[in-house]
């Protein structure tokens, strides 16, 4: 027997020795508290940044969308997540207003919609979010959603990787004023969620989506159950303040 | 406040993969207790960072946290590695195999941890090199070179600990 068969058979038994484990009721204890910790600072930096709303508004315009950080207020509720927030945008990501855009946007055309699980920056190199601290390294930003049961929806935006093809030959696509406009339905084949991904590429090649992932056994079902509309979907990606500052050093 | 509607999700998935993450964690720790730790707080932070954490990579995200968390918790000292308890049996055949075992065990606890995870992804979970290089970050040549160093390591070290047949039998002729 080769070192490596031994080595299977040495998990096998160890496998059979397994006792216990993390209790599920514990992990999630201790899983809530540490979201709610962790929100209750944005929610805090959140309401600070209402004061400076106005402002951050004229610098999205103006193509900036960086704002002075905000330390987080004291006294905000331990208890509260960003679903029990009534200030409107949570500020996810302390120190920028982009996450807060998102959210404005995607509150006033996606009115179905409460508030997001998570607003986050990433990069073209991570399947996920980058630490917040450096937002503006952020090749993308994403909001996660929750829009219904069997129905989650996540928006992005970003600039595009270098030397890497926009083409979408299963999309259909149309020329708009400012870019190219596209949808797309696909299905998962890992969690079987059909995508109905709407997209506008501007002509500086920056990127705008709403993804709108639903669990259905059929396609015509998963358009049926759908709580998003195409419409409103070409509404988010095509409103301007959909943008943020090019990444540091680019 | 009620549950939030990716919970259920988040259960399901706690449930499925709860042992291997723990298997994965026992094999580079050495210890159950030390990998039910390790694996606690490996569900904490998936369950902190789910709604962020692309469906598709779940798998891989899930063992890059927990991978992590046992090589801190190593450097931290707060676990050391363990040899479990040794089953009490009699027979010859068993008694054969728990002596592998107990060489093998051993000659695990003389690799560094690094091996001992590239060795668990491998031949525990069965990933395919291309997915331990993205779970331990590291280049897919380097997770080649890092297994094929381990293997001999653990052979020569299970070769050093094995007794010389002949030489015990013309002791005891």
């Amino acid at each position: 027997m080769n070192v490596e068969d031994q080595l299977r058979d040495h998990y096998r038994d160890d496998a059979a020795e397994m006792l216990g484990g993390p209790d599920l009721s514990a992990v999630l204890d201790r899983g809530r508290r540490r979201r709610r910790t962790r929100v209750a600072g944005g929610v805090g930096a959140g309401l600070a940044a209402v004061a400076v709303a106005a402002v951050a508004t004229a610098s999205v315009l103006g193509g900036s969308t960086t704002t002075t950080g905000s330390d987080p207020a004291r006294g905000a509720d331990p208890a509260a997540g960003p679903a029990d927030s009534a200030a409107g945008a949570v500020d996810f990501v302390a120190g920028t207003d982009v996450d807060d855009t998102v959210q404005d946007v995607v509150a006033s055309h996606l009115t179905m919609l409460g508030a997001p699980d998570d607003v986050y920056p990433s990069d073209w190199s991570t399947n996920g979010p980058i630490p917040d601290a450096y937002f503006a390294a952020a090749t993308d930003w994403q909001a996660a959603y929750p829009v219904a049961d069997g129905e989650r929806a996540l928006v992005l935006m970003g600039y595009p990787k270098p030397g890497e093809s926009t083409d979408c030959p299963t999309c259909h696509e149309q020329s708009v004023p400012g870019g190219t406009l596209s949808t797309q339905v696909s299905r998962l084949q890992t969690t079987g969620e059909w995508l109905f991904m709407t997209s506008l590429v501007r002509d500086d090649g920056f990127r705008v989506s709403v993804i709108d992932y639903v669990t259905a056994p059929r396609l015509a079902q998963a358009r049926a159950a759908r709580s998003i509309s195409d419409a409103d979907a070409t509404a988010v990606v095509r409103d301007a303040r959909m943008h943020f500052a090019p990444p540091a050093g680019s | 406040m009620g549950a939030r509607p990716w919970e259920q999700e988040y259960c399901d998935y706690f449930t499925a993969r709860r042992r291997p993450l723990m298997r994965t964690a026992h094999a580079i720790l050495g210890s159950w207790t030390a990998a039910e730790d390790v694996t606690q707080q490996t569900f904490v932070q998936l369950y902190v960072y789910w709604p962020r954490i692309q469906r598709t990579s779940v798998d891989s995200y899930a063992r890059r946290v927990l991978v992590n968390a046992c090589f801190s918790s190593l450097r931290k000292g707060r676990h050391e590695v363990l040899a479990d308890e040794v089953p009490d049996r009699t027979d010859t055949d068993a008694a054969v195999a728990t002596e592998q075992r107990l060489d093998l065990t051993a000659a695990l606890r003389r690799l560094s941890a690094r091996d001992r995870a590239v060795l668990a992804l491998r031949f525990l979970d069965d990933l395919p090199v291309a997915a331990v290089a993205e779970v331990l970050e590291l280049p897919v040549g380097t997770v080649k070179s890092q297994t094929s160093r381990a293997l001999t390591r653990l052979e020569q070290l299970l070769a050093e600990s094995s007794p010389a047949p002949d030489l015990c039998e013309r002791n005891s002729g």
